[in-house]
């Protein structure tokens, strides 16, 4: 997998951007949707519908606020910040509602077609997928930000707003509890 | 010398090497450490099975974002 924090977002992009451009939007977006998109979907448990509209909020965000990216940080730290807020914002906003895990069409989360033909990948994808789902929110969206956009632990530290020790904490936690929650889904099958 | 547990440092060591020697040392000699290195071994290895999910094309052409 292409991580975004190995690809070069040049200067003049982003200063298109900051005056309007729309192709250096359509860029920009071209080069990130996939992974806001995929932090969005995992995070809210494979519904499509809210990961497209996170997915918009994000870029629309973007679009209004980088004028005040100064450049003294990394674009894509920047933008996962964004990402970050939109995500909690919207899950503090649906925390009544039950997570809908179970009833995620297995589709939302098909790859390319050969993928869909392996069996036995798409079944370890599913249960991977319903275990990141049910780990708390800090935990989740930490796991996501390190393997979708591959963050360096400083860059996902600005990005969550908290120390590099509370993200090592964050992710340590959190892949054992995906560990132990793999090896429940195992003994149930 | 029994060092504090590094339960919390385990990824950190695996994905960036980070406090290595500490951390192996410690290892070497704490049995609970060393089953939660093997979890989060795991957790880490895990996510090799996310694919990654395509964006809709329908986001892109949202009034809302029509550039």
């Amino acid at each position: 997998m292409v991580r975004l924090s190995d690809r070069e977002i040049s200067t003049e992009i982003i200063d298109a951007c900051r005056v309007g451009d729309r192709d250096a939007f359509r860029t920009l977006y071209g080069l990130y949707k996939d992974q806001v998109y995929s932090v969005a979907l995992y995070f809210f448990h494979g519904d499509q519908g809210i990961a497209a509209d996170i997915t918009q909020q994000v870029f629309l965000k973007l679009i209004n606020s980088v004028t005040q990216f100064r450049g003294d940080a990394e674009f894509s730290t920047w933008l996962y910040r964004l990402v970050v807020n939109v995500c909690l914002d919207a899950a503090r906003h649906r925390k009544a509602q039950p997570p809908i895990a179970a009833n995620a069409k297995p589709e939302a989360f098909a790859g390319p077609a050969s993928q869909e033909q392996d069996f036995a990948r798409a079944q370890a994808a599913d249960s991977v997928r319903r275990a990141v789902s049910a780990l708390p929110a800090k935990f989740r969206i930490a796991i996501l930000l390190r393997y979708f956009e591959g963050l360096s632990y400083e860059q996902m530290a600005r990005a969550l707003g908290c120390s590099m020790g509370t993200v090592a904490s964050r992710l340590s936690r959190g892949h054992r509890i995906l560990a132990e929650r793999l090896k429940s889904f195992e003994g149930r099958q | 010398m029994f060092s504090r547990h590094v339960s919390d440092r385990l990824a950190a060591y695996i994905e960036e090497a980070r406090d290595a020697n500490l951390i192996e040392q410690h290892l070497a000699e704490c049995e609970r450490c060393r089953a939660e290195y093997v979890q989060v071994r795991a957790g880490i290895d895990a996510l090799q099975h996310l694919p990654l999910a395509e964006a809709p094309a329908s986001i892109g052409t949202r009034s809302s974002l029509h550039w």
